[in-house]
């Protein structure tokens, strides 16, 4: 019997070694998981941007000149006053919601002339309160994108890129608030900074 | 022990003199906004035209070098014709001095953190019908520079 008492007691150990790695390797899946969903790393704004030109707008929008290539930027910031169907409790509790959304554009004279511009971050901060995400920038469109297929381009065919972020602070309409819009351009960073201005609703 | 220990109280506070923030150094930024007599405008008359400074914000960024100039484009029979001829010829970047235009004011530079209040005289073409008066604004330098203009539109008429 002791004979085979040595390898069932050594089997038995490393049952509960192996559950326990197993527990462990569940709890920091679970955590690493669970730090995703609460801090949302792909929402942080790159954390140094120090050596980008700052790009002073004379209004929301206008002409720019980076690098002495031409494009136009603009960017707006509302809250969400969109009508909601409400067919459930969680469209209700939505529904009483107005979070800030930020969108943004950038274009120029064409799509080559365009490059691949990307923002990486948008800041808005009212009084000391700062809100910064890192939006979605969306695929270049081109105005000859809504022409039929086989129609002439239109001259000059402009191309843009969008991009927003919703889900912000909702603060109270009216309220004087600063962006700060920042971009890659052409492989160089940019902070394209708006004169403040009223939060307003939007929807 | 004790040598090892003021050691460590030494190094700790050199670290925490060393990581101390430096004084913030903020700057007001104003922009300029240009006025001039709401007219009659006749031919050749000169208007004086003044770019009065707004507070925008008060902030750590760096001031930034400011161009004005007051441009006139036209004559256009009527405001629509001026409208429309503004639309064509809209997606063009606005620029000091503007091309383009019958008669300009010189440039004029400032900062944005100045606050002072810029002023030039304008002769107003000697031919009769519509203008438009763009007062255009470059913030920054080349080769990285951002423009804008803002429009209004006169009549010039002769006796």
């Amino acid at each position: 019997m002791r004979g085979t008492k040595g390898p069932m007691r050594q089997t038995g150990t490393r049952l509960r070694s192996a559950r326990a790695f197993a527990v462990l390797g569940f709890l920091a899946i679970a955590a690493t998981g669970t730090a995703l969903v609460v801090q949302q790393p792909w929402t942080w704004c790159p954390s140094d941007w120090s050596d980008a030109a700052r790009v002073h707008l004379g209004a929301s929008g206008g002409y720019v000149v980076l690098d002495g290539r031409e494009f136009q930027v603009g960017g707006n910031a509302l809250l969400d006053y969109m009508p909601r169907i409400v067919t459930s409790p969680l469209d209700q509790a939505r529904a009483g919601r107005h979070p800030l959304g930020i969108t943004a554009s950038i274009s120029a004279s064409s799509r080559d002339a365009l490059g691949e511009p990307a923002f990486t971050c948008f800041r808005v901060t009212r009084g000391s309160e700062v809100w910064a995400r890192r939006p979605t920038t969306y695929g270049t469109q081109t105005r000859a994108d809504g022409y039929p297929p086989g129609a002439p381009s239109p001259i000059p065919n402009n191309a843009w890129r969008l991009a927003s972020v919703n889900d912000g602070p909702e603060w109270p309409d009216g309220d004087r608030i600063e962006l700060e819009l920042w971009a890659t351009v052409s492989g160089r960073h940019y902070v394209f900074a708006l004169p403040p201005f009223a939060l307003m609703r939007g929807g | 022990m004790r040598r090892v220990l003021a050691l460590i109280l030494m190094f700790a506070s050199a670290a925490g003199c060393s990581i101390a923030p430096a004084p913030q150094v903020l700057h007001p930024e104003y922009r300029y906004v240009a006025s001039y007599p709401r007219g009659p405008f006749t031919p050749g008359a000169t208007v004086h035209v003044v770019w009065t400074p707004e507070l925008v914000r008060t902030g750590s960024a760096e001031p930034y070098d400011v161009r004005l100039c007051i441009s006139v484009f036209g004559s256009f029979e009527s405001p629509g014709a001026l409208k429309e001829s503004g639309s064509r010829s809209g997606g063009t970047r606005p620029d000091c001095p503007a091309t383009g235009s019958v008669v300009s004011s010189g440039v004029l530079r400032t900062r944005s953190d100045t606050g002072n209040s810029l002023s030039a005289d304008l002769v107003l073409p000697r031919a009769n019908g519509f203008y438009d008066v763009r007062q255009i604004a470059i913030n920054g330098v080349e080769p990285t520079y951002s423009a804008m203009s803002a429009g209004g539109v006169i009549e010039i008429r002769g006796p």
